[in-house]
């Protein structure tokens, strides 16, 4: 299931198995490298990683972020932090990452476009696995926001941008975290236990999350 | 004194824009081109870097709403 839809996002990318902290900074690093080659490109990078939370720099900032992601790492899920948007997400083998790097001119690149084709892109990868999606907010889902993937009301893919700019290039990485399968609810738990423990109490809820796998299933 | 402004053309004028985190604090010492803030629009986090080095003084707060070409701190 996984692989079907990697193969129709990106036919021809491999799918790396990443491990942690690692994992998620090779997408900051693959952007400097193309933006250090200043000239305008895509790539692509498809990926899955070992369990954790990924949070955000703004969360990262909160007095008690040491405290909280101790206590994370103890109960199994080490935290740690990216530079795109949102809020607290999970990743896990069960989860695949979609990440589009894009570099342009600075005065050539219009973030929202390049966020609705790369949900497009996301839409038709959906659509060739049998299963129809839209982009919308789902109240109630971890990470929200009006650029989610959503399947039968139900979040199934989060994203979040990056734009870096270096001279007069912009460098922008959209990143989707698609749940193949697995269990959502023990995904919302561990989140929502680390961002009490920051001090933040939002209120999800569990049923506004879905997998690919419960979608196919739903659809047979 | 260098100003730190809020990049313009990057969203859309509607979109709410926010300083999300200072990645500095106020006081401290930081090297042209470093990355010393982000703004959030929706789930984009657009960079800040320093515009000059020297000692960052921040003006607008983490958490508060900018507009483009907003001064949102200076480097002395």
């Amino acid at each position: 299931m996984l692989d079907a839809l990697a193969h129709a996002l990106a036919p021809n990318a491999p799918i790396a198995r990443g491990r942690g902290e690692a994992a998620i900074a090779e997408d900051e690093r693959r952007l400097n490298a193309l933006l250090g080659e200043g000239r305008a490109t895509e790539r692509v990078r498809l990926w899955t990683n070992s369990r954790c939370l990924v949070t955000t720099r703004r969360f990262a900032c909160m007095e008690s972020f040491a405290e909280a992601a101790a206590a994370s790492g103890a109960r199994g899920w080490p935290v740690f932090v990216r530079a795109s948007g949102g809020t607290t997400v999970v990743h896990r083998p069960g989860i695949l990452n979609f990440s589009v790097h894009d570099v342009g001119p600075t005065d050539a690149i219009d973030i929202t476009s390049r966020f609705e084709r790369f949900t497009r892109r996301l839409i038709a990868g959906f659509a060739a696995v049998g299963v129809a999606a839209e982009t919308g907010s789902v109240a109630g889902s971890y990470c929200d926001g009006r650029f989610n993937i959503v399947s039968g009301g139900q979040k199934i893919a989060g994203t979040a941008c990056l734009v870096r700019k270096r001279g007069g290039w912009l460098g922008v990485l959209a990143h989707a975290a698609i749940s193949i399968d697995g269990d959502p609810h023990a995904d919302l738990a561990a989140i929502t236990e680390f961002e009490r423990a920051l001090g933040l109490d939002i209120p999800y809820v569990p049923a506004s999350h879905t997998t690919l796998a419960a979608q196919i299933r739903m659809a047979r | 004194m260098t100003d730190i402004t809020v990049p313009a053309g990057l969203w859309n004028d509607g979109d709410e824009a926010a300083i999300s985190a200072w990645l500095y604090a106020d006081g401290d010492a930081v090297s042209e081109g470093a990355i010393i803030a982000e703004i959030m629009v929706e789930k984009s986090s657009f960079e800040l870097t320093a515009p000059a080095s020297g000692i960052l003084h921040i003006d607008i707060a983490a958490e508060t709403p900018v507009t483009a070409g907003e001064i949102v701190g200076r480097i002395g």
